[in-house]
């Protein structure tokens, strides 16, 4: 099938564009159109007009959908088709009057095909050809299947290749494994032969022992052979001695024998065939014999049944009247209700007739009534159309009026825009703007308690914010410096406080060493100077007596105080000179108690030092603070003073921000509230915002809505417009079509010659339908009740007839029939029997003839028995056959004694076992027994004493061997693994051969098998490719079978997936043609259609592609859709100007 | 030992000389432990057969190697490195029926035993 033209007229953006394609070879079309020309859209409707518009279609915006129409002029071999197609459910194919046709036309040039059919693959784009594509390489739709149909079933001999490719590989490979055999045996025999050749060289003392043990083999031997002379002329005496009895045996057979001279050996198969002749013969005589009588009985039986052949001669008619008979009785049962039924009948025709009038004698054509009964039909529903028009109409103006009526009710205040611009401002400000403001307030009385706290933790000092913001600030560093000053201070004041508490510790530490030593022997030099101190104290009155002559007051008590204080003072320093250690230390004690009382008092000095100066720096300090407002406190305290301020000053500021904030947030909540109340036409009342914000939000709505309304009202208008332009297009075409109609009817009326008013028409032509067929009803009663009299008159006549000819009595009618039927009985009866006995007779004949023939063959196949035998008959062939079975039983008997004689011959000829039997004496052969039978005991002893001998030079031999290892067994391990080797060379040759034969058959296998959709896809590949693929392969030694493409250089195969996407578009391009071609030679030749399908193609492969679409052509349409103009050209160079054909959308 | 003769299980007995020289070995050794058989060679043939025994195309594709060339060039390729390696430890061949044949290049003679065998392992496959 072809388009011979596409007629877009009313469809999508087109509206009566036409599309022309000429005739001729190729029947390639490139039509051209730019972007959104309507390239898909004419795609779409090629598809719609061959299979009709889908439900929903999306062409229908510019036409509606019950104008939109496609139409073709299609050809198909010899046939055209001109059609037209609506969007509808049924009768929707057209003819050039819009008049709905019969489809079967265009069904039978669609061969079947579907929409889905015709999309998948005969109207493509690139997205349908990448789909599809995909589709077929991976076995999803049937195309793909048969693909990797071909070549499979070779599974199981694929893995037996494999299995093969294994064995051979477990044996040699070309590179080399420890593992496999063949490389093992290699290693074995090299291993061997270096130990042959190492071991090549023997010592002297294996050649001895060899030597010594072939001496002692030889010697063995040699008694052997001895006693094997005596062992042979015994066992020949032992035979003769065995054999006598069966030589005599055999001697009176062969007598016996001989008194059958004269007797025919017939042998045994022969006696056999002949005895088995003979019984056959005798049980052929005895069945001639039985026929005969069984013949004669039948003869007499015969000629006993009477048969009756004038009754037989017209038995056919007598079962026909009989037969007749019976109907003729129903018939008669039927007439009466038959005959009521036809006046029924009749009185309804005469109604009928009444009811018609003056239309009752028309005689209306089928034709004719089919198309009044059309009209009809079409002028109630051109009436109904006209109906629903006016009902349309009277909705539309109801809907009209409402929505005028809407229009008219919905008033938008002037108000709306300051409401909405309130609200919108409102609605800036966030939903939480109460909570906001709310939050702001408590977040700011915290802070202010937070900075009161703060600023009564800066006691001593007193005042506010303002007044601590005004105090001056001391520098960190300067507050350091002095609490470092004064620590150093104290430092220095608790450092020399210590030393002098240790200086007094050990002060009192020496004093009371010193006193320890005190309390004994030691005298101190305090002591000693104190009594010395006494001494010169009382001298010193004597002394001024004596020298000056003083006067004493007391000289005795003087003198004697004098010699007392002497005395004291010598004993203290005798005491001292007695203990001068103890003295010394005491001494010593001393010193350093007085130089401990040093060092305290000079550290005491200095720490007092030390804590005036650290007073006079805190005093100065503190001055320093007052001067200046601060607090008087110790640096220290002074520094967390200073850190308090910090954390006061900072609340401080955040009061100051939040009471900023919180500000600013109601003031911009007040405008905002004031806004919306100014719009609401309220005083604005203050507080929160949110109560006032609904309300003017639900005012808005209320505006809103009331817009909305109105533009709905207004756009209902318009589409009323719209609609009733329509409705008067509508009308206007029912009208039209309603008056073409009533000119239709009254023509129609006019050629059936009747009078109906369109309005009853159906009821009419139902009554005249009626009419018709009770009518015929009648007519047919009629004859039937007609017909069962002549058939009872005609019944009756023939019975007569029959009766009188074959002579049975006059009567009634069923009376006389009855005798003929029951002569016709007794006539078939004795006609039966007579036939089984004529069978019984032939069967009989035929069995004498058999047995006479089988008698005649036995004595013709005995006839040369009875003349070799010389035989007069049966009997005496009887007697022939024993004496020839006795005979040879009797041959058989001496042959078994011959048999017996060999057994026993120890493998000797019979003709030298008979001799040897003959020539010996049987009294001789038993002495001679008796004295070889010493001789053996003799010679087995002497064999036994050369075995040994031979045994022990064999062990000397083989100690030697086996202490020097082995050249024999490296000699005889070489010769095995060599063996073992070339075991494996056959067998690594056969599997490999094996392997490589089966791999060549299966790929010739595969070549020829290969599927023609693959093969030819492979061609037409080849060429969109320019060449640079050779063909395509389906790999089906992968886990699932794969589409692959085979490079120029025919090894490369490459993978889809890695081919380029203009590579990829040409496969898919490749493989649709290719089962577009098989569809196109099954009969199925739609129109290709291609959208743009060598968008990816370069300029070359797009030539090629358009040599390939060139080729098909030749065989169904090709329509090619482009947007491309070098496209264009490429198709005229390729396909040549004078052929080149070419569309364009516009 | 040597097994010659005719036998339509040719190719099995060809298909299976390991297996059947440690079969004779094993029986051998049953007999007595001295008896030891060195070498097993498969020298059956089978009968000539008057039809294409294999029904399908890859039998008849099978029957056809012995006497393609390009099969016969492809396998003495294949087989090139084998033969020197076993000429290398064997020698030239004086016995074994496939390396002799192979050696004196008689291709097809290889083919013949290795189809034999092939098809008998194929329909043993099943």
């Amino acid at each position: 099938m072809r388009l011979s033209r596409l007629s877009l007229e009313r469809y999508g953006r087109f509206e009566d564009c036409e599309l022309n394609f000429r005739p001729g070879i190729p029947d390639l079309h490139v039509i051209y159109g730019e972007n959104e020309a309507g390239k898909t859209t004419s795609l779409a409707a090629v598809s719609d007009l061959l299979f009709g518009f889908p439900v929903r279609s999306p062409y229908n915006f510019l036409f509606d959908y019950s104008l939109l129409r496609v139409g073709a002029v299609l050809e198909d071999g010899g046939t055209t088709l001109a059609c037209r197609r609506k969007k509808g459910t049924s009768g929707t194919l057209l003819g050039a009057d819009d008049v709905p046709i019969d489809e079967a036309p265009l069904a039978a040039m669609l061969r079947g095909q579907t929409r889905d059919t015709f999309g998948l693959s005969f109207s493509l784009d690139q997205e349908t050809l990448r789909s599809g594509g995909k589709a077929m390489v991976e076995a999803k739709n049937d195309v793909g299947r048969t693909l990797f149909a071909a070549g499979s079933g070779l599974t199981g001999v694929s893995d037996e290749l494999r299995r093969l490719e294994t064995e051979a590989d477990a044996i040699w490979g070309p590179t080399n494994r420890g593992s496999r055999t063949f490389t093992v045996a290699q290693r074995q025999l090299a291993e061997s032969t270096r130990l042959v050749r190492d071991d090549a060289l023997k010592p002297k003392a294996w050649s001895d022992a060899r030597a010594a043990t072939e001496r002692t083999r030889e010697a063995l031997e040699a008694a052997r052979l001895d006693r094997d002379a005596v062992q042979a002329e015994s066992r020949a005496a032992e035979r003769v001695r065995r054999l006598a009895p069966l030589v005599r045996r055999r001697e009176e057979q062969t007598i016996a024998l001989a008194g059958y001279d004269g007797v025919v050996d017939l042998g045994r198969q022969r006696e056999t065939a002949a005895e088995e002749l003979v019984r056959e013969a005798e049980e052929a005589v005895r069945a001639i014999a039985a026929a005969e009588g069984l013949r004669a009985d039948i003869a007499n039986r015969r000629a006993a049944v009477l048969t009756d052949p004038q009754v037989l001669g017209v038995a056919d008619e007598i079962d026909r009247l009989v037969a007749d008979a019976g109907a003729e009785v129903k018939a008669k049962r039927d007439l009466v209700g038959l005959e009521a039924e036809h006046a029924d009948a009749a009185a309804t025709v005469r109604r009928l007739r009444a009811e018609a009038g003056r239309n009752a004698g028309a005689t209306l054509q089928r034709e004719l009534a089919a198309l009044l009964r059309e009209l009809a039909r079409v002028h109630s529903e051109q009436r109904l159309a006209m109906r629903q028009v006016e009902d349309d109409r009277q909705r539309v103006e109801e809907r009209r009026g409402r929505a005028a009526a809407a229009l008219a009710a919905t008033i938008v205040s002037d108000a709306v825009d300051a409401l909405t611009s309130a609200v919108d401002h409102a609605r800036a400000l966030g939903a939480d703007a109460d909570a906001r403001c709310d939050a702001l307030r408590v977040k700011l009385d915290g802070a202010t308690r937070r900075a009161d706290a703060a600023l009564a933790r800066l006691a001593p000092w007193t005042g506010d914010g303002d007044a601590l913001a005004c105090l001056p600030r001391v520098d960190d560093s300067e507050v350091h410096d002095a609490r470092d000053a004064l620590a150093a201070l104290v430092a220095e004041v608790r450092r020399e406080e210590e030393a002098a508490q240790r200086a007094s510790d050990q002060s009192a530490a020496a004093a009371l060493e010193i006193s320890q030593l005190a309390t004994g022997t030691a005298v101190s030099p305090e002591e000693m100077a104190e009594v010395r101190t006494e001494r010169d104290r009382l001298w010193r009155p004597l002394r001024e007596h004596l020298l000056n002559g003083a006067a004493l007051q007391a000289p005795a008590e003087a003198i004697a105080g004098y010699e007392s204080g002497v005395a004291a003072a010598d004993d203290r320093a005798d005491a001292r000179f007695a203990s001068a250690d103890a003295s010394g230390k005491l001494s010593l004690l001393e010193q350093t108690r007085a130089s401990h009382d040093l060092t305290r008092r000079q550290a005491e000095t200095r720490a007092q030092s030390a804590r005036d100066c650290h007073e006079e720096t805190v005093a100065g300090w503190k001055r320093r603070l007052a001067d200046v407002g601060l607090p008087a406190l110790e640096p220290g305290r002074f520094h967390s003073w200073q850190a308090d301020r910090d954390v006061a000053e900072a609340a401080q500021a955040e009061v100051r921000n939040l009471i900023a904030d919180v500000e600013l947030s109601e003031a911009k909540r007040d405008a905002a509230r004031a806004a919306m109340s100014a719009a609401l036409g309220v005083a604005d009342g203050g507080g929160p915002i949110a109560p006032v914000l609904a309300r003017a939000e639900r005012r808005r709505a209320e505006f809103e809505d009331v817009a909305r309304k109105r533009l709905l009202a207004q756009a209902e208008l318009d589409q009323l417009d719209v609609e009733t332009a329509a409705l008067d297009r509508r009308q206007r075409v029912a009208e039209d079509a309603l008056d073409a109609n009533g000119d239709a009817w009254r023509a129609a009326l006019t050629e059936a010659g009747l009078d109906i008013d369109v309005s009853a028409c159906s009821a009419v032509l139902d009554l005249l339908d009626e009419l018709r067929e009770a009518t015929a009803s009648e007519a047919s009663m009629r004859r039937r009740i007609e017909g069962i009299g002549r058939d009872t008159r005609e019944h009756a006549a023939a019975v007569r007839q029959l009766a009188d000819a074959i002579g049975v009595p006059a009567g009634e009618v069923q009376e006389r029939l009855r005798s003929l039927r029951d002569r016709l009985a007794a006539a078939r009866s004795a006609a039966t029997v007579n036939g089984s006995l004529h069978d019984e007779d032939k069967r009989r004949h035929g069995e004498l003839q058999e047995a006479q023939a089988k008698l005649q063959a036995t004595e013709e196949a005995l006839a040369p028995l009875l003349a070799e035998t010389g035989s007069a008959d049966r009997v005496a062939l009887g007697a022939a056959i024993e004496r020839s079975r006795a005979k040879r039983g009797l041959a058989d008997e001496i042959a078994a004694t011959e048999r017996a004689i060999l057994e026993a011959g120890d493998g000797l000829r019979l003709d030298e076992l008979l001799a040897a039997v003959g020539a010996a004496d049987p009294d001789q052969v038993a002495a001679q027994l008796e004295s070889l039978g010493s001789r053996l005991e003799e010679l087995n002893a002497a064999v036994d004493e050369a075995a040994t001998a031979h045994g022990d030079a064999r062990a000397t031999f083989a100690a030697l061997d086996t202490d020097g290892t082995s050249a024999v067994d490296a000699a005889a391990d070489a010769e095995q693994a060599r063996s073992e080797l070339e075991v494996l060379a056959e067998d690594y040759i056969l599997k490999r051969t094996q392997a490589v034969t089966l791999k060549w058959a299966i790929e010739k296998y595969r070549e020829r098998h290969q599927d023609p959709l693959l093969l030819r896809a492979g061609e037409l590949f080849s060429t969109l490719t320019t060449g640079r693929y050779a063909t395509l392969k389906v790999d089906t030694d992968a886990p699932s079978p794969r589409l692959l493409g085979m490079r120029d250089d025919t090894r490369t195969m490459v993978e889809v997936d890695a081919m380029s996407e203009g590579t990829t578009d040409q496969l898919f391009l490749a493989l649709r043609l290719a089962a577009l071609e098989q569809s196109v030679a099954a009969g199925v030749g739609l129109p290709f259609l291609a959208d743009d399908l060598f968008v990816n193609f370069d300029d070359r492969r797009a030539e090629a592609g358009f040599r390939v679409l060139a080729e098909v052509a030749r065989t169904t349409q090709v329509l090619f859709f482009t947007h491309h103009p070098h496209l264009v050209q490429i198709a005229k160079s390729v396909v040549g100007t004078e052929l080149h054909s070419e569309c364009a959308l516009s | 030992m040597t097994l010659c003769g005719e036998t339509v299980e040719a190719g099995a007995l060809h298909d299976n000389a390991p297996a059947l020289r440690d079969e004779v070995r094993a029986l051998a050794s049953s007999i007595s432990p001295a008896l030891f058989v060195e070498k097993v060679r498969v020298e059956v043939t089978e009968p000539a057969r008057t039809g294409l025994v294999v029904g399908d195309d890859l039998g008849a594709m099978i029957d056809e190697a012995a006497s393609d060339p390009d099969l016969i060039d492809a396998l003495s390729r294949d087989l090139e490195r084998f033969m020197l390696a076993a000429s290398t430890s064997l020698g030239d061949p004086d016995e074994g029926e496939l390396r002799l044949a192979a050696a004196r290049g008689d291709w097809s003679g290889v083919l013949r035993t290795a189809s034999t065998a092939l098809r008998s392992r194929l329909t043993a496959e099943g």
